[in-house]
Protein backbone atom coordinates (compact mmCIF):
# COMPACT_ATOMS: atom_id res chain seq x y z
CA UNK A 1 0.00 0.00 0.00
CA UNK A 2 1.27 3.35 -1.12
CA UNK A 3 1.35 6.33 1.66
CA UNK A 4 -1.32 7.77 -0.80
CA UNK A 5 -3.93 4.68 -0.99
CA UNK A 6 -3.20 4.68 3.33
CA UNK A 7 -4.09 8.33 3.36
CA UNK A 8 -6.76 7.78 1.11
CA UNK A 9 -8.19 4.67 3.32
CA UNK A 10 -8.13 6.81 6.61
CA UNK A 11 -10.31 9.75 4.45
CA UNK A 12 -12.74 7.10 3.92
CA UNK A 13 -12.95 5.88 7.49
CA UNK A 14 -12.95 9.47 8.84
CA UNK A 15 -15.64 10.53 6.43
CA UNK A 16 -17.87 7.07 7.23
CA UNK A 17 -17.26 7.73 11.26
CA UNK A 18 -18.65 11.32 10.61
CA UNK A 19 -21.50 10.16 8.96
CA UNK A 20 -22.18 7.62 11.53
CA UNK A 21 -22.01 10.12 14.48
CA UNK A 22 -24.10 12.39 12.34
CA UNK A 23 -26.66 9.87 11.42
CA UNK A 24 -26.77 8.76 15.30
CA UNK A 25 -27.00 12.59 16.68
CA UNK A 26 -29.61 13.35 14.41
CA UNK A 27 -31.82 10.36 15.51
CA UNK A 28 -31.52 10.99 19.17
CA UNK A 29 -32.19 14.82 18.57
CA UNK A 30 -35.53 13.67 16.19
CA UNK A 31 -36.74 11.66 19.21
CA UNK A 32 -36.11 13.87 21.96
CA UNK A 33 -37.75 16.59 19.89
CA UNK A 34 -40.84 14.06 19.70
CA UNK A 35 -40.95 13.63 23.31
CA UNK A 36 -41.20 17.29 23.74
CA UNK A 37 -43.96 17.70 21.09
CA UNK A 38 -46.21 14.12 22.98
CA UNK A 39 -46.80 16.03 25.91
CA UNK A 40 -50.13 17.03 26.99
CA UNK A 41 -52.17 19.08 25.33
CA UNK A 42 -50.88 17.12 22.06
CA UNK A 43 -52.41 15.16 18.78
CA UNK A 44 -52.71 11.69 18.44
CA UNK A 45 -50.03 11.39 15.89
CA UNK A 46 -47.00 13.08 18.20
CA UNK A 47 -47.94 10.64 20.81
CA UNK A 48 -48.47 7.66 18.83
CA UNK A 49 -44.49 8.48 17.46
CA UNK A 50 -43.71 9.36 21.16
CA UNK A 51 -44.24 5.88 21.89
CA UNK A 52 -42.19 4.06 19.97
CA UNK A 53 -39.95 5.63 21.71
CA UNK A 54 -40.82 5.08 25.47
CA UNK A 55 -38.00 2.37 26.04
CA UNK A 56 -35.24 5.41 24.69
CA UNK A 57 -37.10 7.59 27.11
CA UNK A 58 -37.24 5.56 29.84
CA UNK A 59 -33.70 3.90 29.85
CA UNK A 60 -31.91 7.28 29.26
CA UNK A 61 -34.42 9.52 31.20
CA UNK A 62 -35.68 11.70 27.96
CA UNK A 63 -38.89 12.81 26.87
CA UNK A 64 -39.56 15.19 28.92
CA UNK A 65 -42.27 17.84 28.00
CA UNK A 66 -40.05 20.68 29.49
CA UNK A 67 -43.22 22.62 29.76
CA UNK A 68 -42.55 24.60 33.02
CA UNK A 69 -45.35 27.21 34.29
CA UNK A 70 -47.50 25.94 31.03
CA UNK A 71 -50.04 26.49 30.46
CA UNK A 72 -50.49 28.80 33.47
CA UNK A 73 -48.60 28.74 36.64
CA UNK A 74 -49.95 26.45 39.26
CA UNK A 75 -50.38 26.35 42.70
CA UNK A 76 -48.27 24.31 45.03
CA UNK A 77 -49.25 21.30 46.68
CA UNK A 78 -49.31 21.13 50.27
CA UNK A 79 -49.51 17.88 52.72
CA UNK A 80 -50.94 18.31 56.04
CA UNK A 81 -50.77 14.78 58.38
CA UNK A 82 -52.42 14.76 61.80
CA UNK A 83 -50.75 12.60 63.74
CA UNK A 84 -52.77 10.54 66.53
CA UNK A 85 -50.40 10.04 69.31
CA UNK A 86 -50.83 7.72 72.46
CA UNK A 87 -48.82 8.05 75.13
CA UNK A 88 -47.23 5.09 77.83
CA UNK A 89 -50.18 6.76 80.17
CA UNK A 90 -52.91 5.97 77.32
CA UNK A 91 -53.28 9.93 76.84
CA UNK A 92 -54.11 10.90 73.24
CA UNK A 93 -52.69 13.94 71.88
CA UNK A 94 -52.73 15.28 68.49
CA UNK A 95 -50.05 16.77 66.21
CA UNK A 96 -49.82 18.74 62.97
CA UNK A 97 -47.42 18.56 61.05
CA UNK A 98 -46.84 20.40 57.41
CA UNK A 99 -44.84 19.87 54.32
CA UNK A 100 -43.29 21.87 52.59
CA UNK A 101 -42.04 23.30 56.10
CA UNK A 102 -41.32 26.65 55.35
CA UNK A 103 -38.39 26.56 57.70
CA UNK A 104 -37.02 24.01 55.73
CA UNK A 105 -33.17 24.41 55.04
CA UNK A 106 -30.76 24.49 52.68
CA UNK A 107 -33.49 25.56 49.96
CA UNK A 108 -32.58 22.23 47.81
CA UNK A 109 -34.33 20.19 50.68
CA UNK A 110 -37.05 22.73 50.63
CA UNK A 111 -37.41 21.95 46.68
CA UNK A 112 -37.65 18.10 47.48
CA UNK A 113 -40.65 18.68 50.06
CA UNK A 114 -42.45 20.76 47.40
CA UNK A 115 -42.08 17.74 45.21
CA UNK A 116 -43.16 15.58 48.05
CA UNK A 117 -46.16 17.33 47.78
CA UNK A 118 -46.51 17.85 44.55
CA UNK A 119 -45.95 14.26 43.68
CA UNK A 120 -49.09 13.51 45.99
CA UNK A 121 -51.08 15.30 44.86
CA UNK A 122 -50.45 14.25 40.87
CA UNK A 123 -51.11 10.82 42.85
CA UNK A 124 -54.33 11.94 44.39
CA UNK A 125 -55.29 13.72 40.28
CA UNK A 126 -54.65 10.33 39.11
CA UNK A 127 -57.03 8.64 41.18
CA UNK A 128 -59.61 11.41 40.91
CA UNK A 129 -59.19 10.53 36.76
CA UNK A 130 -59.37 7.13 37.20
CA UNK A 131 -62.92 4.90 36.49
CA UNK A 132 -63.94 3.87 40.25
CA UNK A 133 -63.55 0.49 39.02
CA UNK A 134 -60.20 1.02 38.03
CA UNK A 135 -58.67 3.29 40.99
CA UNK A 136 -54.61 2.97 41.30
CA UNK A 137 -53.89 1.92 44.36
CA UNK A 138 -52.77 4.94 46.77
CA UNK A 139 -48.73 4.09 46.63
CA UNK A 140 -47.42 7.11 47.76
CA UNK A 141 -50.32 8.08 50.10
CA UNK A 142 -49.47 5.23 52.43
CA UNK A 143 -45.87 4.85 52.57
CA UNK A 144 -45.36 8.61 52.96
CA UNK A 145 -48.61 8.32 56.15
CA UNK A 146 -46.25 4.89 57.22
CA UNK A 147 -42.79 7.16 56.99
CA UNK A 148 -44.78 9.87 58.78
CA UNK A 149 -45.77 7.81 61.82
CA UNK A 150 -42.48 5.83 62.12
CA UNK A 151 -40.85 9.38 63.09
CA UNK A 152 -43.43 10.09 65.79
CA UNK A 153 -43.05 7.62 69.16
CA UNK A 154 -46.12 6.33 69.98
CA UNK A 155 -48.01 7.42 66.58
CA UNK A 156 -51.36 5.30 66.66
CA UNK A 157 -52.45 6.43 63.22
CA UNK A 158 -51.67 9.53 60.21
CA UNK A 159 -54.57 10.95 58.56
CA UNK A 160 -53.21 12.79 55.18
CA UNK A 161 -54.63 15.64 53.85
CA UNK A 162 -53.93 17.65 50.64
CA UNK A 163 -54.50 21.08 49.20
CA UNK A 164 -52.89 23.64 47.16
CA UNK A 165 -52.03 27.28 47.79
CA UNK A 166 -52.42 29.71 46.00
CA UNK A 167 -56.06 29.04 45.00
CA UNK A 168 -56.01 30.66 41.33
CA UNK A 169 -59.50 31.58 40.69
CA UNK A 170 -59.40 33.18 44.01
CA UNK A 171 -56.02 35.23 43.56
CA UNK A 172 -57.24 35.92 39.77
CA UNK A 173 -60.63 37.60 41.36
CA UNK A 174 -58.57 39.74 44.37
CA UNK A 175 -56.17 40.69 40.49
CA UNK A 176 -59.35 41.79 38.95
CA UNK A 177 -60.48 43.74 41.40
CA UNK A 178 -57.25 45.72 41.61
CA UNK A 179 -56.71 44.59 45.37
CA UNK A 180 -52.72 45.21 46.78
CA UNK A 181 -52.02 41.66 48.04
CA UNK A 182 -49.54 41.63 50.51
CA UNK A 183 -47.34 38.02 51.45
CA UNK A 184 -49.21 37.73 54.74
CA UNK A 185 -53.15 38.27 53.14
CA UNK A 186 -52.01 35.07 50.56
CA UNK A 187 -51.53 33.04 54.14
CA UNK A 188 -54.91 33.59 54.52
CA UNK A 189 -57.11 30.60 54.84
CA UNK A 190 -58.98 32.14 51.55
CA UNK A 191 -56.52 31.70 49.06
CA UNK A 192 -55.88 27.95 50.12
CA UNK A 193 -58.32 25.45 48.09
CA UNK A 194 -60.31 23.16 49.84
CA UNK A 195 -58.47 21.07 51.76
CA UNK A 196 -59.07 16.83 50.61
CA UNK A 197 -59.14 14.10 52.72
CA UNK A 198 -56.46 11.24 52.05
CA UNK A 199 -57.37 8.69 54.39
CA UNK A 200 -56.43 7.86 57.64
CA UNK A 201 -53.78 5.24 58.45
CA UNK A 202 -52.14 2.95 61.25
CA UNK A 203 -49.12 3.49 61.97
CA UNK A 204 -47.00 -0.01 62.12
CA UNK B 1 -41.19 22.18 -20.15
CA UNK B 2 -39.39 18.90 -19.40
CA UNK B 3 -36.52 20.22 -17.93
CA UNK B 4 -38.99 22.06 -15.22
CA UNK B 5 -40.19 18.82 -14.44
CA UNK B 6 -37.00 17.24 -14.51
CA UNK B 7 -35.71 19.71 -12.14
CA UNK B 8 -38.82 19.52 -9.72
CA UNK B 9 -38.08 15.87 -9.96
CA UNK B 10 -34.53 16.59 -9.04
CA UNK B 11 -35.45 18.53 -6.31
CA UNK B 12 -36.03 16.37 -3.27
CA UNK B 13 -33.30 14.33 -3.67
CA UNK B 14 -30.90 17.35 -4.02
CA UNK B 15 -32.35 18.98 -1.48
CA UNK B 16 -31.94 16.10 1.13
CA UNK B 17 -28.45 15.57 0.10
CA UNK B 18 -27.43 18.83 0.58
CA UNK B 19 -29.03 18.87 4.43
CA UNK B 20 -27.04 15.91 5.25
CA UNK B 21 -24.22 17.23 4.02
CA UNK B 22 -24.58 20.71 5.85
CA UNK B 23 -25.89 18.58 9.12
CA UNK B 24 -22.81 16.43 8.93
CA UNK B 25 -20.68 19.22 8.81
CA UNK B 26 -22.75 21.20 11.84
CA UNK B 27 -21.99 17.97 13.70
CA UNK B 28 -19.04 16.88 13.15
CA UNK B 29 -16.84 20.13 12.32
CA UNK B 30 -14.02 20.64 14.98
CA UNK B 31 -15.64 23.13 17.63
CA UNK B 32 -13.17 24.35 20.35
CA UNK B 33 -14.04 22.47 23.72
CA UNK B 34 -12.75 24.49 26.40
CA UNK B 35 -16.39 25.58 27.77
CA UNK B 36 -16.47 21.65 28.20
CA UNK B 37 -14.17 21.77 31.34
CA UNK B 38 -16.25 24.56 33.75
CA UNK B 39 -19.85 23.30 32.52
CA UNK B 40 -18.17 20.01 33.55
CA UNK B 41 -16.81 21.40 36.38
CA UNK B 42 -20.55 23.52 37.57
CA UNK B 43 -22.60 20.42 36.97
CA UNK B 44 -20.30 18.63 38.86
CA UNK B 45 -20.54 21.28 41.88
CA UNK B 46 -24.46 20.87 41.63
CA UNK B 47 -23.99 17.25 41.10
CA UNK B 48 -22.23 17.17 44.48
CA UNK B 49 -24.37 19.86 46.32
CA UNK B 50 -27.32 17.60 45.23
CA UNK B 51 -25.74 14.33 46.73
CA UNK B 52 -24.88 15.80 49.90
CA UNK B 53 -28.56 17.12 50.56
CA UNK B 54 -29.82 14.28 49.56
CA UNK B 55 -27.10 12.44 52.46
CA UNK B 56 -28.53 14.91 55.22
CA UNK B 57 -31.72 13.01 55.13
CA UNK B 58 -30.28 9.85 54.51
CA UNK B 59 -32.57 7.36 56.31
CA UNK B 60 -35.35 9.27 55.01
CA UNK B 61 -34.70 8.62 51.17
CA UNK B 62 -33.08 5.49 51.36
CA UNK B 63 -34.18 4.07 54.48
CA UNK B 64 -36.35 0.71 54.92
CA UNK B 65 -39.13 2.85 56.52
CA UNK B 66 -38.21 6.24 54.21
CA UNK B 67 -40.76 7.97 52.09
CA UNK B 68 -40.59 5.70 49.52
CA UNK B 69 -39.42 2.23 50.39
CA UNK B 70 -37.23 0.57 47.79
CA UNK B 71 -40.06 -2.09 46.95
CA UNK B 72 -42.61 0.04 46.45
CA UNK B 73 -40.22 2.28 44.56
CA UNK B 74 -39.86 -1.28 42.13
CA UNK B 75 -43.38 -1.41 41.94
CA UNK B 76 -44.05 2.20 41.56
CA UNK B 77 -42.15 2.07 38.69
CA UNK B 78 -42.58 -0.96 36.79
CA UNK B 79 -45.99 -0.20 36.39
CA UNK B 80 -45.34 3.36 34.95
CA UNK B 81 -41.77 3.55 33.37
CA UNK B 82 -41.11 -0.55 32.61
CA UNK B 83 -37.89 0.29 31.32
CA UNK B 84 -36.43 2.61 33.68
CA UNK B 85 -33.74 1.05 36.01
CA UNK B 86 -31.61 1.48 39.17
CA UNK B 87 -28.11 0.95 40.74
CA UNK B 88 -30.56 1.01 43.88
CA UNK B 89 -32.45 -1.83 43.25
CA UNK B 90 -29.40 -4.07 43.38
CA UNK B 91 -27.76 -2.48 46.48
CA UNK B 92 -28.99 -4.60 50.01
CA UNK B 93 -29.62 -2.60 52.71
CA UNK B 94 -26.82 -2.71 54.71
CA UNK B 95 -25.28 -1.51 51.76
CA UNK B 96 -26.94 1.65 50.82
CA UNK B 97 -24.46 3.63 53.17
CA UNK B 98 -21.38 2.36 51.50
CA UNK B 99 -22.30 3.13 47.91
CA UNK B 100 -23.77 6.75 48.68
CA UNK B 101 -20.09 6.44 49.99
CA UNK B 102 -18.86 5.28 46.48
CA UNK B 103 -20.96 7.34 44.72
CA UNK B 104 -20.17 10.58 46.71
CA UNK B 105 -16.25 10.37 45.83
CA UNK B 106 -16.72 9.46 42.00
CA UNK B 107 -18.93 12.52 41.22
CA UNK B 108 -16.28 14.39 43.50
CA UNK B 109 -13.46 12.96 40.79
CA UNK B 110 -15.72 13.50 38.02
CA UNK B 111 -16.38 17.26 39.28
CA UNK B 112 -12.82 17.97 39.27
CA UNK B 113 -12.09 16.28 35.94
CA UNK B 114 -10.19 12.60 37.00
CA UNK B 115 -10.18 10.50 34.59
CA UNK B 116 -13.35 12.04 33.20
CA UNK B 117 -14.29 9.18 30.49
CA UNK B 118 -14.52 6.38 33.24
CA UNK B 119 -16.24 8.83 36.03
CA UNK B 120 -18.59 10.88 33.73
CA UNK B 121 -20.63 7.92 32.98
CA UNK B 122 -20.00 6.34 36.81
CA UNK B 123 -21.81 10.20 37.79
CA UNK B 124 -24.59 9.46 35.41
CA UNK B 125 -25.42 6.37 35.97
CA UNK B 126 -25.49 7.49 40.05
CA UNK B 127 -27.52 10.38 39.36
CA UNK B 128 -30.24 9.04 36.90
CA UNK B 129 -30.15 5.42 39.57
CA UNK B 130 -30.98 7.84 42.55
CA UNK B 131 -33.59 10.21 40.27
CA UNK B 132 -35.25 5.90 39.38
CA UNK B 133 -35.36 4.89 43.12
CA UNK B 134 -36.59 8.13 44.51
CA UNK B 135 -39.02 9.19 41.58
CA UNK B 136 -41.52 11.08 43.96
CA UNK B 137 -38.56 14.31 45.32
CA UNK B 138 -37.81 15.10 41.37
CA UNK B 139 -38.23 18.82 39.66
CA UNK B 140 -36.98 20.73 37.05
CA UNK B 141 -33.65 20.31 38.22
CA UNK B 142 -32.68 16.60 38.41
CA UNK B 143 -33.97 16.40 34.93
CA UNK B 144 -31.82 18.64 33.18
CA UNK B 145 -28.60 18.04 35.70
CA UNK B 146 -28.89 14.42 34.24
CA UNK B 147 -29.67 15.21 30.61
CA UNK B 148 -26.79 17.09 30.66
CA UNK B 149 -24.24 14.98 32.34
CA UNK B 150 -25.64 12.38 29.94
CA UNK B 151 -24.15 14.59 26.79
CA UNK B 152 -20.25 14.92 28.59
CA UNK B 153 -20.93 10.74 29.20
CA UNK B 154 -21.82 9.40 26.14
CA UNK B 155 -19.56 11.30 24.50
CA UNK B 156 -16.58 10.54 27.38
CA UNK B 157 -15.79 14.47 27.57
CA UNK B 158 -15.66 17.26 30.15
CA UNK B 159 -12.08 17.09 30.74
CA UNK B 160 -10.89 19.60 27.99
CA UNK B 161 -10.01 22.33 30.43
CA UNK B 162 -10.12 23.08 33.98
CA UNK B 163 -9.10 19.41 34.79
CA UNK B 164 -6.72 17.16 36.69
CA UNK B 165 -7.26 15.11 33.25
CA UNK B 166 -5.86 18.20 30.95
CA UNK B 167 -3.12 18.47 33.68
CA UNK B 168 -2.11 15.06 32.91
CA UNK B 169 -2.27 14.84 28.90
CA UNK B 170 -0.08 18.33 29.70
CA UNK B 171 2.90 16.42 31.72
CA UNK B 172 2.83 13.76 29.07
CA UNK B 173 3.02 15.77 26.27
CA UNK B 174 -0.51 14.10 25.18
CA UNK B 175 -2.03 15.63 21.46
CA UNK B 176 -5.48 15.20 21.19
CA UNK B 177 -6.70 13.16 18.54
CA UNK B 178 -9.75 13.62 15.96
CA UNK B 179 -11.39 11.12 17.78
CA UNK B 180 -11.51 13.99 20.74
CA UNK B 181 -11.77 16.76 19.20
CA UNK B 182 -15.04 14.66 17.20
CA UNK B 183 -16.47 13.77 21.21
CA UNK B 184 -16.01 17.28 22.09
CA UNK B 185 -17.82 18.69 18.56
CA UNK B 186 -20.49 16.15 19.53
CA UNK B 187 -20.96 17.10 23.23
CA UNK B 188 -20.94 20.57 22.49
CA UNK B 189 -23.85 20.34 19.78
CA UNK B 190 -26.03 18.06 21.49
CA UNK B 191 -25.92 20.53 24.94
CA UNK B 192 -26.97 23.14 22.21
CA UNK B 193 -29.32 21.09 20.62
CA UNK B 194 -30.90 20.29 23.64
CA UNK B 195 -31.13 23.76 25.44
CA UNK B 196 -33.08 24.91 22.20
CA UNK B 197 -35.53 21.97 22.35
CA UNK B 198 -36.07 22.78 26.57
CA UNK B 199 -36.68 26.39 25.70
CA UNK B 200 -38.57 26.15 22.70
CA UNK B 201 -41.02 23.65 24.42
CA UNK B 202 -41.00 26.37 27.59
CA UNK B 203 -41.95 28.84 25.44
CA UNK B 204 -44.55 27.94 23.17
CA UNK B 205 -45.88 25.59 25.59
CA UNK B 206 -46.70 28.95 27.77
CA UNK B 207 -48.20 30.67 24.54
CA UNK B 208 -51.64 27.98 25.51
CA UNK B 209 -52.23 30.05 28.81
CA UNK B 210 -54.29 33.08 29.33
CA UNK B 211 -52.23 35.05 31.74
CA UNK B 212 -48.91 34.67 29.38
CA UNK B 213 -51.17 36.62 26.98
CA UNK B 214 -52.48 38.98 29.37
CA UNK B 215 -49.71 39.74 31.02
CA UNK B 216 -50.39 38.62 34.63
CA UNK B 217 -48.37 34.96 34.90
CA UNK B 218 -45.57 36.70 37.15
CA UNK B 219 -47.59 38.03 39.05
CA UNK B 220 -49.13 34.66 39.86
CA UNK B 221 -45.64 33.00 39.99
CA UNK B 222 -44.71 35.98 42.69
CA UNK B 223 -47.89 35.04 44.73
CA UNK B 224 -46.34 31.30 44.60
CA UNK B 225 -45.72 31.85 48.51
CA UNK B 226 -44.22 28.43 48.79
CA UNK B 227 -41.10 28.49 46.48
CA UNK B 228 -39.68 31.19 49.55
CA UNK B 229 -37.74 33.69 46.92
CA UNK B 230 -37.08 36.89 47.30
CA UNK B 231 -40.90 38.05 47.13
CA UNK B 232 -41.62 41.03 44.37
CA UNK B 233 -45.89 40.71 44.68
CA UNK B 234 -46.20 43.63 46.09
CA UNK B 235 -43.66 45.43 43.57
CA UNK B 236 -45.87 43.50 40.96
CA UNK B 237 -48.92 44.62 42.79
CA UNK B 238 -48.35 48.15 42.35
CA UNK B 239 -46.91 48.04 38.92
CA UNK B 240 -48.81 46.08 36.19
CA UNK B 241 -46.34 47.55 33.57
CA UNK B 242 -43.57 45.49 35.38
CA UNK B 243 -45.73 42.77 35.97
CA UNK B 244 -46.48 42.50 31.74
CA UNK B 245 -42.96 42.92 31.32
CA UNK B 246 -42.03 40.41 33.55
CA UNK B 247 -44.40 38.32 32.29
CA UNK B 248 -43.99 38.49 28.41
CA UNK B 249 -39.76 39.02 28.34
CA UNK B 250 -39.48 35.48 29.39
CA UNK B 251 -42.16 33.57 27.40
CA UNK B 252 -40.19 35.79 23.88
CA UNK B 253 -36.87 34.60 25.26
CA UNK B 254 -37.35 31.08 25.48
CA UNK B 255 -39.57 31.30 21.98
CA UNK B 256 -36.64 33.27 19.97
CA UNK B 257 -33.90 31.51 22.22
CA UNK B 258 -33.91 28.60 19.03
CA UNK B 259 -33.64 30.42 16.27
CA UNK B 260 -31.80 33.66 17.22
CA UNK B 261 -29.38 32.27 19.20
CA UNK B 262 -27.15 30.45 16.35
CA UNK B 263 -26.66 33.66 14.23
CA UNK B 264 -23.80 35.22 15.81
CA UNK B 265 -24.84 38.67 15.98
CA UNK B 266 -28.11 37.68 18.23
CA UNK B 267 -26.34 35.61 20.01
CA UNK B 268 -24.54 37.93 22.83
CA UNK B 269 -28.68 39.59 23.69
CA UNK B 270 -29.96 35.98 23.36
CA UNK B 271 -27.72 34.82 26.22
CA UNK B 272 -27.42 38.19 28.51
CA UNK B 273 -31.61 37.45 28.09
CA UNK B 274 -31.46 34.41 29.06
CA UNK B 275 -29.25 34.50 31.78
CA UNK B 276 -31.14 37.75 33.03
CA UNK B 277 -34.29 34.65 33.31
CA UNK B 278 -32.34 32.35 34.97
CA UNK B 279 -31.38 35.19 37.77
CA UNK B 280 -34.90 36.14 38.14
CA UNK B 281 -35.71 32.98 38.73
CA UNK B 282 -33.00 32.29 40.98
CA UNK B 283 -33.80 35.59 42.78
CA UNK B 284 -37.48 35.39 42.99
CA UNK B 285 -38.81 31.40 43.27
CA UNK B 286 -35.62 30.14 45.03
CA UNK B 287 -34.67 28.08 42.18
CA UNK B 288 -30.96 28.52 41.85
CA UNK B 289 -30.13 24.93 41.62
CA UNK B 290 -31.91 24.69 38.38
CA UNK B 291 -31.06 28.41 37.28
CA UNK B 292 -27.14 28.10 37.83
CA UNK B 293 -27.66 24.54 36.28
CA UNK B 294 -29.19 26.18 33.00
CA UNK B 295 -26.48 29.17 32.84
CA UNK B 296 -23.92 26.67 33.02
CA UNK B 297 -25.54 24.60 30.03
CA UNK B 298 -25.55 27.77 28.35
CA UNK B 299 -21.56 27.99 28.31
CA UNK B 300 -21.51 25.64 25.62
CA UNK B 301 -22.47 28.84 22.95
CA UNK B 302 -19.61 30.66 24.30
CA UNK B 303 -16.47 30.63 22.00
CA UNK B 304 -13.88 28.57 23.92
CA UNK B 305 -11.26 29.89 21.13
CA UNK B 306 -12.58 33.88 21.44
CA UNK B 307 -12.40 33.44 25.41
CA UNK B 308 -9.06 32.10 25.38
CA UNK B 309 -8.06 35.50 23.36
CA UNK B 310 -9.88 37.51 25.32
CA UNK B 311 -8.34 36.22 28.83
CA UNK B 312 -5.13 36.32 27.27
CA UNK B 313 -4.86 40.22 26.07
CA UNK B 314 -6.02 40.81 29.83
Amino acid sequence: MTPNQSTDNQLKLNQTKHSIVAGLVGIHIAIVLIGALAAQPSSILEQSLANKFLGYFQIFDLGQGYRFYAPRPAPTAIITAKLKIRDADGRVSYKTERIPDRKTWPRLRLQRELALANSLWSEYERQLNAPENHRPSPVLARTFARHIGKSVPGCESVELFVHRHPDPSVLDNALRQGQLLTLKDLDTEQFNTPIESLGSFKCD
Amino acid sequence: MRLIFQQAAQYPGRFLNEQWSEWRLFITRPVDGTMLGPIRLILGLFATWNWIVIGLDFTDWFGPEGWLPKADAIGLRNSTIPWGWSLWDFIPQSLTGPVYGIGFILILAWTIGAYCRVTGLLTWIFVYSTMRRLPMMLFGFDSVLSTFILYLAVTGSGGESISIDQRLARRSEFIPSTNSQLRSSVAIRLIQMQLCIIYGAAGLSKLLGETWWNGTASYFLAANTEFRGVSILETLGRNRFLTALATHVPVWTEIAYPVLIWPKPWRPLILMLTIGLHLGIGLTLGLWEFSLVMIAANLAFIDGIWLKSVLRRE
